[in-house]
């Protein structure tokens, strides 16, 4: 038997910060037109510059134009009808973006080949494209829940990793252009960076969702800044260390940068806290620093960055491009005009300054602005989802992308010293189109499950609170606990580590929907607790264990003085001149 | 130099290619159009459409009056919440006051906003560390309040509304 302990009122949908307000108030609508619409011109944009080539070349189609165009706009349809399907919710933004720089990137693969005399690659990697989409589709019908990754913070890691390292095996792992971030087998090169991303966000969203709590104490506090405990500084140390290892071996300044900024800027969304960016920043430019005197290699690349005309042997590369800028200009030389075949790997590394010759400053903004709308919708993802682990894991993947996008597009335009990683969507490559595509599929997941009005009766939900219903069970997630309106929610009435039983009473109301049905009367559930010590604002009866196991203290007696009139103001102190 | 085809005239390559930076951008800003729809979109479902369980009997005072019972948040990270209230709501950051601000400059228990049996609403100062404020004063005793007065606790203001 369990003690009936004292009732707690729920005032109102408690909300926390980093939350969409907009999204728990008013809840999103299906787009699908904007979508449609969206993913329409996305894909005639990149066709049109397909087209344009040829145009401006030979005034002709291109070849088989349209069996090409029927395949990608058929891509397109296929996507667009899924994704209605699959995850009708889910942002209509995200996938025409993608769409247009994938289609960018085909266009200006099909355009290089027609001045390269090496193997055409523009078919090879609308194969890839295909195989990515394949990815897409099997990620958004298969995977409804991004919570399943949660589990094995560890393994993932551990993944992430030796994928991290796999380049410095000696006989796998290949170097290009002074960067040895790459592996190859069996004639096949292969970027383990990509999928690391991807992991090493999962891995670090299960790590820190779990332990926010902790990290987020204050220790020290220097020069006014919090500092965080000394004992708390391990992981960021392991990766840390990581990323100088990873500056001095695979001498990729990039790829350094993308793993301890994902590293910590998703310590900094769990904990809220400025001071692990600061000393992240510390520690990088300390380390960065430090490396950079004794690893004459590291240094080399510096030069090359800061006076790459000193160097015109080895600095080719970061040259072209800033010929190939110069000759584009502002609106560029045009589709098909420019000459990327100057360029060493014009088609991956250097594949933003070949199209951002042919379609000038302009057009290379405009894809800077689709990267950025790209990531804005990631992080705007992260902010409408409740559940902390898909919180972090979305802005990880937006973070991992921004990162790596910067970095390359920095080091092309020589903001940044020159990286090796690829663009993503434009650069030729199949492991990196396939890895992108399922960070996409990933986020889409995400947004649809963030966005869909909850509370569908009977839909089964491996976590949040339960309570029993008329006739079905009713599965509220903490979201639609919290949208519930006024009504007495009980305490736990009674718990193990597993389980919790939560009595509900009152009419619950999801916000802006119907009447749940749930009768006005008591409603016992017993139902697992897994997250629930999560959202510790969010309603009175959480799950933290002291307050589990002890019925909550009556609220002591509000002290009401005992003898006023009705307007009797002045009883309280508030007029008395 | 490139090849140019002989029939494309300069000119004709000029407007194509600034014709196709101009779509580029378009599609750029009806990407933000939906994105500005999508804020500020399907207004219907704010909390004060969402129907409200009765309130307490002493809704109305003895003499009639219409009391508040929704408490509305102006500005702070809880901005345009519009509160149902109960009649004793303990305002501060631990969870477990009845109204939680998430506010660096509230104390964990910070105020206490109770409603007198004859009717009006008292709010009292739970010795926070910020002072609780009505009508940008800091109050020193339990202080009457009402629909003019605006409450400010940390960064966080508010009013009662009927």
């Amino acid at each position: 038997m369990w003690r009936r302990a004292q009732p707690a009122q729920l005032v109102l949908p408690f909300r926390r910060t980093g939350v969409d307000m907009d999204a728990e108030i008013r809840g999103y609508r299906q787009r699908w037109i904007a979508q449609l619409i969206l993913t329409i011109l996305g894909q005639g944009i990149s066709f049109v510059g397909f087209i344009l080539t040829t145009l401006f070349r030979t005034n002709t189609m291109p070849e088989k134009w349209l069996a090409i165009g029927g395949f990608w706009f058929g891509l397109g349809l296929l996507l667009f009808t899924a994704s209605r399907i699959a995850i009708p919710y889910a942002d209509p933004i995200i996938l025409p973006l993608v769409l247009t720089l994938t289609g960018i990137g085909l266009a200006f693969l099909y355009r290089y080949d027609l001045t390269s005399n090496q193997d055409p690659m523009f078919y090879t990697q609308f194969l890839a494209v295909a195989v990515g989409v394949g990815c897409l589709l099997v990620i958004i019908f298969l995977l409804k829940d991004p919570r399943r990754l949660k589990g094995y913070p560890f393994i993932l890691s551990a993944l992430g990793f030796v994928l991290l390292l796999l380049p410095l095996i000696p006989g796998l792992g290949s170097s290009a252009y002074g960067s040895r971030i790459w592996i190859s087998i069996g004639g096949f090169s292969f970027q383990p960076a990509e999928v690391a991303k991807i992991v090493l966000a999962a891995a670090f969203a299960a790590y820190l969702s779990d332990k926010r709590e902790v990290l987020s104490m204050a220790g020290n506090r220097i020069l006014g800044l919090d500092l965080p405990r000394m004992r708390d500084l391990g992981p960021v140390m392991v990766m840390w260390g990581m990323s100088l290892a990873i500056m001095v071996f695979q001498n990729d300044l990039g790829t350094s940068l993308l793993f301890f900024g994902l590293f910590v800027m998703m310590i900094y969304v769990a904990t809220g806290k400025g001071s692990w960016v600061i000393l992240g920043l510390v520690l990088f430019a300390a380390g960065g620093a430090a490396v950079v005197k004794f690893a004459s290699h590291v240094q080399r690349r510096i030069d090359f960055w800061l006076r790459p005309f000193d160097y015109p042997n080895d600095a080719t590369q970061i040259i072209q491009a800033q010929f190939g800028f110069s000759h584009g200009g502002l609106l560029g030389s045009g589709w098909g005009m420019g000459r990327p075949d100057l360029i060493i790997f014009a088609y991956s590394d250097m594949v933003a300054a070949s199209i951002g010759e042919e379609i000038g400053i302009v057009g290379l903004m405009a894809i800077v602005a689709l990267y950025g709308i790209l990531v804005f919708r990631g992080l705007k993802t992260s902010l409408v989802t409740v559940d902390p682990f898909t919180k972090l894991f979305a802005a990880g993947l937006s973070f991992a992308f921004l990162l790596q996008t910067f970095s390359i597009i920095g080091g092309v335009t020589r903001l940044l010293p020159l990286t090796g990683l690829t663009t993503p969507f434009l650069s030729q490559g199949g492991s990196s189109m396939i890895a992108n595509w399922i960070l996409i599929a990933l986020l889409l997941v995400m947004s649809h499950q963030a966005r869909r009005p909850h509370a569908q009766i009977g839909e089964a939900s491996a976590w949040g609170i339960t309570a029993l219903g008329e006739e079905s069970t009713q599965v509220f997630s903490s979201r639609e606990l919290a949208q519930i309106g006024i009504g007495e929610i009980h305490p736990i009435q009674e718990i193990n580590a597993e389980q919790v039983r939560l009595t509900l009473t009152g009419q619950p109301m999801i916000a802006g929907g119907d009447d749940t049905g749930v009768p006005n009367e008591e409603t016992t559930e017993v139902v697992p607790n897994l997250d629930a010590q999560f959202y510790p604002n969010r309603t009175r009866y959480e799950l933290a264990p002291e307050s589990l196991f002890v019925p909550q203290e009556p609220k002591p007696a509000p002290q009401i003085p005992t003898s006023f009139e009705d307007d009797d103001d002045d009883y309280f102190g508030k007029g008395t001149e | 130099m490139p090849l140019r085809g002989a029939d494309v005239a300069e000119f004709t390559v000029l407007v194509l290619k600034i014709a196709f930076l101009a779509i580029l951008w378009l599609f750029i800003l009806l990407v933000a159009a939906v994105i500005n729809s999508d804020m500020i979109g399907s207004r219907q479902r704010r909390t004060d459409n969402v129907d409200l369980p009765p309130l307490p009997d002493s809704r109305k005072t003895k003499r009639g009056k219409k009391e508040p019972w929704v408490l509305a948040i102006d500005s702070g990270i809880h901005a345009g919440d519009r509160l149902q209230l109960v009649p004793e709501v303990r305002i501060g950051r631990s969870e477990a006051c009845e109204l939680v601000l998430d506010d660096d400059y509230v104390s964990s228990m910070h105020a206490m906003l109770s409603h007198r049996e004859e009717g009006g609403w008292f709010l009292k100062d739970l010795g926070s560390t910020n002072g609780t404020f009505v009508n940008a004063e800091r109050i020193a005793h339990p202080t009457t309040v009402g629909v003019n007065d605006v409450i400010r606790i940390g960064e966080v203001q508010m009013r009662l509304e009927i």
